[in-house]
Parts: structure tokens; sequence; C-alpha cells
């Protein structure tokens, strides 16, 4: 049963130890959030939310080493939240093209294939660029993606499967 | 290029999307959480953007060769002037310039979106049987009419801001909105249905601070208060509840988590002992479909949609459900796949069912076409019928029966792939033509909202959002581009 805003119990860690650690990661979250959603002003919407629900739950916070994996969580639900919810409707197609973001290092490959794996990238569904970006990019366990997500370990494989699947047969028709 | 292996697609994904992680630009960290840190601990006062909103609103009475007034209400944070101090009797707005939803640092896709514009207004005059009403600080609630002849509202809605447990109350004789409860858990995509016994009932949906399914709670609008009440045997979210003509209430499908897989079973709600019995299942699972109530006391149970690899994929059958045996039994389906239609039940007993989504994101990620389509089911043939189209695509819209046997159609997200946007354009259908009519424009496009038929034969339309204008109020000015709408905005026929 919950009770009202003002009266969630704080994390046992202090309330500002909590906002230090939400500023240090957010670099973390927002990266995560446009890796799945593939755009970036969705993304600074959909971590702001994060952000919020991270604080009004922020009670659940037991211990500092786990904190990451349970921001990531928020953001990664949030991100695939947005995407299967009725506003699905409303996302706009944002196809990549040449175009790619500013900011761009130095060293890094523009190769033709590196464009085509993207944009074949971008056109998987949230759910599985999202089972992508956390078991390839971020290296989590099949286990912990399935816990994360809140999908059987089972589904969490076959969206990885089809991703790969898909990624390939694209990558051959390029 | 030549296939590669996974450990090499793995390891090229690694690295492109590195790049691309570094790529992002950071913005202001300290800044954005001190936001969220504010947003989420300050009480649900009415926001900046709805008290400069209600204060800017202008109700212009102008002499003119068409004889009616147009209204219009300021909303988001930088209104321009010269929009709200103009009056005209045609009260266009020229758009802006170039199009652009991302935030300056990100260049400008090369397809053409929506304008966001700060200050959507319609461009032509609000429809002469639209004026506004109270204000909610509710962004896309579910209402139900009480037995007292007022509405309770509580939100809904899966959106940006995170809602909260507020409820509200809409009292016609004093037109406006009053803060009753608030439920004890925040949720989203649940159900709230009117009882014969005055209180009501709010059922499932996810609670926005735990993410479980929330508990069942009944509202008293004697004590203005929400308790917890019996639990479902199966909790669950984006499922329907249908008030049975015996005073019980049926809840069917939904799904037990926001990204599960649908559920095709049912339960019952009897308010005599407070406690939920399971009851028939369909013969497939569904979410987001519609449950209406028959003239002879049974239910139907129409489109939905269940999840595959590829999202929401919708469906054409149908289902009745008959109280007396507790069974489900198929029936005619629809011409298309439908989701987030609407089914309206007509004054001769038979139902219109009206736009939609037949979903399949595949991979173009838009929730698949919008449909302007409508059929009419006839319970005596247990079939669909094609009747006419809208005069616009809609899905997530409402279509309320009205007191002479029209339907008001109100709202929803409307356009083609790519051009998408909440809709202000209202239409009603007439089941003596079979089609429907154009009805012109509300002040504010809205989707999510709620339109409930009122005891005085208006229509009173809460909430929804549309794209643009301004809902965060950042430090630096910018924000998010998802504006609620606001006030509410009464239809008389």
């Amino acid at each position: 049963m919950q009770v009202a805003t003002e009266t969630v119990p704080t994390t046992e860690l202090g309330d500002d130890w909590l906002e230090q650690v939400l500023i240090e990661h957010y670099p973390d979250l927002l990266r995560l959030a446009y890796l799945v959603l593939h755009d970036h002003s969705e993304a600074e919407d959909v971590t702001q939310l994060a952000l919020e629900r991270a604080w009004r739950a922020r009670s659940q916070v037991r211990s500092a080493d786990r904190t990451l994996y349970w921001l990531r969580r928020i953001v990664v639900r949030e991100a695939l939240r947005v995407r299967s919810s009725p506003w699905r409707l409303l996302r706009l197609p944002i196809h990549l093209t040449e175009v790619d973001p500013p900011g761009r290092g130095e060293g890094v490959s523009n190769s033709a294939e590196r464009l085509d794996m993207l944009r074949a990238f971008d056109r998987l569904p949230a759910d599985q660029s999202a089972a992508v970006v956390l078991h390839h990019y971020l290296s989590y366990p099949v286990a912990e993606i399935a816990e994360m997500i809140g999908v059987p370990m089972e589904t969490v494989r076959s969206r990885l499967r089809l991703a790969m699947r898909r990624l390939r047969e694209e990558l051959r028709d390029a | 290029m030549p296939e590669m292996s996974d450990e090499q697609l793995g390891r090229e994904l690694r690295e492109g999307l590195d790049d691309r992680a570094r790529s992002v630009e950071i913005g202001d960290p300290v800044a954005r959480v001190a936001l969220a840190r504010s947003r989420a601990t300050r009480r649900r006062a009415v926001r900046p953007t709805r008290a400069i909103g209600v204060a800017a609103a202008v109700v212009v009475a102008v002499a003119s060769g068409l004889g009616f007034g147009v209204w219009r209400s300021g909303q988001g944070a930088d209104l321009p002037a010269a929009a709200s101090m103009s009056a005209s009797a045609t009260a266009t707005v020229s758009p802006t310039e170039t199009p652009s939803i991302v935030s300056s640092p990100t260049p400008t896709p090369t397809i053409a979106l929506p304008t966001p514009s700060a200050t959507p207004l319609p461009a032509q005059p609000v429809s002469p049987h639209i004026r506004p009403t109270g204000s909610s600080t509710l962004v896309a609630p579910v209402s139900t009419l009480l037995a007292d002849g007022r509405v309770l509202f509580v939100d809904s809605w899966n959106l940006v801001p995170v809602m909260g447990p507020g409820a509200e109350l809409y009292d016609s004789k004093l037109g406006k909105f009053v803060t009753t409860g608030p439920l004890l858990a925040g949720r989203r995509q649940e159900t709230v249905t009117g009882l014969k016994d005055g209180r009501a009932l709010v059922v499932g949906g996810e609670d926005i601070d735990t993410g479980n399914i929330a508990d069942t709670e009944a509202y008293d609008p004697r004590t203005g208060a929400f308790t917890v009440t019996g639990a479902m045997s199966t909790p669950r979210l984006e499922h329907t509840a249908t008030l049975l003509s015996d005073g019980r209430v049926l809840i069917v499908g939904g799904a037990r988590t926001w990204m599960g897989d649908g559920l095709a079973s049912a339960e019952i709600y009897d308010p005599r002992t407070g406690k939920f019995t399971p009851t028939g299942s369909m013969s497939a699972p569904r979410y987001d479909h519609t449950a209406t109530l028959l003239q002879d006391g049974r239910v139907l149970v129409v489109g939905g949609a269940s999840a595959s690899t590829n999202g929401d994929v919708g469906t054409a059958s149908a289902e009745i459900y008959d109280p007396r045996t507790g069974e489900f039994t198929p029936t005619g389906s629809m011409s298309v796949a439908r989701y987030f239609h609407t089914a309206t039940l007509l004054a001769d007993g038979r139902v219109l069912v009206a736009g939609g989504t037949p979903g399949g994101m595949a991979t173009d990620q838009t929730g698949g076409t919008i449909s302007s389509t409508a059929e009419v089911y006839d319970p005596k043939s247990g079939t669909f019928a094609p009747t006419g189209s809208m005069t616009v695509s809609r899905a997530e819209h409402t279509a309320t029966l009205m007191r002479d046997g029209r339907v008001l159609v109100v709202g929803g997200v409307s356009g083609p792939d790519g051009a998408r946007n909440a809709t202000a354009s209202i239409e009603i259908y007439d089941p003596k033509t079979g089609g429907f009519t154009a009805a012109g424009v509300m002040a504010s496009p809205r989707l999510g909202h709620a339109a409930t038929l009122l005891p005085d034969g208006l229509v009173l339309i809460v909430g929804g959002v549309h794209y643009g204008g301004h809902d965060y109020i950042e430090p630096d000015g910018s924000g998010g581009v998802w504006s609620a709408s606001d006030p509410a905005e009464l239809y008389q026929p």
C-alpha cells in the first residue's frame, strides 16, 4: 500500500548521497536510453522520467554497489515502456540518414559497413535493440537481462537470436 | 559483405554502439537531477504551464456574419503575446518555420515532422458547440459517472511526466473539478468503474512507484476516500472492466506486466462481498481491446492486441461473454484487426466499432497504420457489417453515445506514418444515415483524454496530451515536447 509521495521513506544511504550518484551516472543512463531508442530527444525525456521514478522509489536502494544496475534497470524499463505504450503510435520513424550526431571523437571508424550495421540496428524493434545493447554493449548475461526487463530468460535469448539474424540479413542485403 | 560470425558481429556492434554512445550530448546532469528530485517530491499542484494557460484564456465573442464566438486557451510557457491578444472571427494561426522536434545540438532529421509549436492552437475556429469548463490537473485520465451524477477521474496513463495518485470529481452544477482521494497507489493503465451502490472500483494497473500491479481500490464519494478491496486472482493492466446488469463487474484480458503477453482470463468482482472470482476464459489473449455491455446483458469483446516478436499485433476476432453461463463464445469477426479502437452501444442495440490500428510494428516502429474505417456489430445476426468511414483516421480516441442517439467522436492520434499527432477534430456518427460528419475542432488536440456523457446531456472532455509546447520547465528554458491539454471542454449537442 502506497502512502503519499512526501512520506516515502528515504534511502538508508541518504538522499544527498543518491542525488550525487544520479548526477554521476546520468551520462551512462542517457547513453543507454539513446542506444535503445535511437532518438536523442526521446532518450532525454525517458531518462528524465527514469530519474523521477528512481527518486520516488529510492527506498528500494539498499546497497551502493548495485545502484548502477538498479538505475539502468529503471531506464531500460522506462525506454521499453514508452515504446510499448499507447504512445508508440506517435513514434515517428526517425530513420538514420547520412547525418550523424555531432561531437564524434577522433579515430572513429566511419566505414560504410559500420554505418550499414548501425542502420540495420536502428531498424530493430525496441525490445530487440534493448537486448542487444544490454548483452553485446554492456555485457550483461542473459539471466540478468531477464531480471532487468522482467521477462523470462528464453524471451531474452529469442530476442537476441532474432536481432542477430535480422542484422545479418540486412547486412547481407546492403 | 561476407557473412559475419556471431563473435565478429558482436564485436562490430560493441564498437559501433560505443561510437554512438560517445556522440551523445550530455547536457546538464546537475540541473536534470535537481528537476527530477523536485518534481518527484512536490505535491501535485497546478503546474506553471496550466496556471499560465488558464490565466491567459481569452473568451472572445466576436460579432461576425456567422455569429459565433471564438475561444482559445493559452498553452505553454512561452505563449506569444500576439496570438493571445489578437482576436478575429477566423482565428487562423500561421505555422512556424521549418519543423524540428529535436533539441538544438542534434541536426534536423531529413523527414518532415509535425510542428512542435509552443502554442498548438487549432487552425480553424473552435466549434460553437464547445466551451471550456474547469481545469483539471490530471494528464490522461479514465473516468466513470457516479450514481450521484458526478464524475470521478483518476490518472491512468504511461506518460511524461510521472503521474501521481491524484483523483478528482467533476460536478456539473459547479462546472469545476475538485480534488478527492487520493488513490492509495498511483497507477497507470488501470480501469475505473462506477458501481450501482454509489461507489467506484479502481482495478489493476501498474503501480507507478513499485512497478508491480497495484491493489484494487474502492472509492466512496460520501467519505471521498479510497480503500483497498479484494484482490484479483490474476493482477493485470490494460484490461477492461464492465458493469454487468446485476451490479457485478466483469474484468477481461489485459496483461500481467506492461511487457507481458496478453491474458485470456477473466474474473468477476462482486461489490457485495468485495471479492473477485475467476470466470470463463476467452479463446485468445487480448489487451487494449474493448468490452461493451449489450442490451441483453451479455458482453461483446472486440479486437485487442497480443505480443509478438514484432511488437503488438492486433486481432479482428470478437467474442461474447454470457454472465448466465460464465462463458465466452466466439462471434463474427471484424473486417480488419483493431486495437486502440472504440466500441459504442447504439440505441438500437448494435455496436459501433471505429478506428484503431492493426499493429504489427515490424521494423518501422510506428505501430502500423491508423484506421478511419468503422463497422457495426449486430447482436441478432452475430456479425459485423461495414458502415461509413470517419473523416479522419483515429486511434486512442473516444466515441460517446449522446442522448439523441448520435455518437460524438473526439480526438485521438491521427495521420499517416511520419505525420502523426493528436487531433483536435471532432466528428459525429448518425446511425440513421450510417455516416460520419466532421463537427469542427476543440480548443486543444487530445490523445488519451476521457469523454463522459453527463446527466444533463453534455459531453465532458478532459485531459489528454498533444505534441508541442512545453511540459517540463527546464532551468535553461528548454523542455520536453509533450503538453497536457487543459482546461476541460464541454460539448453541447
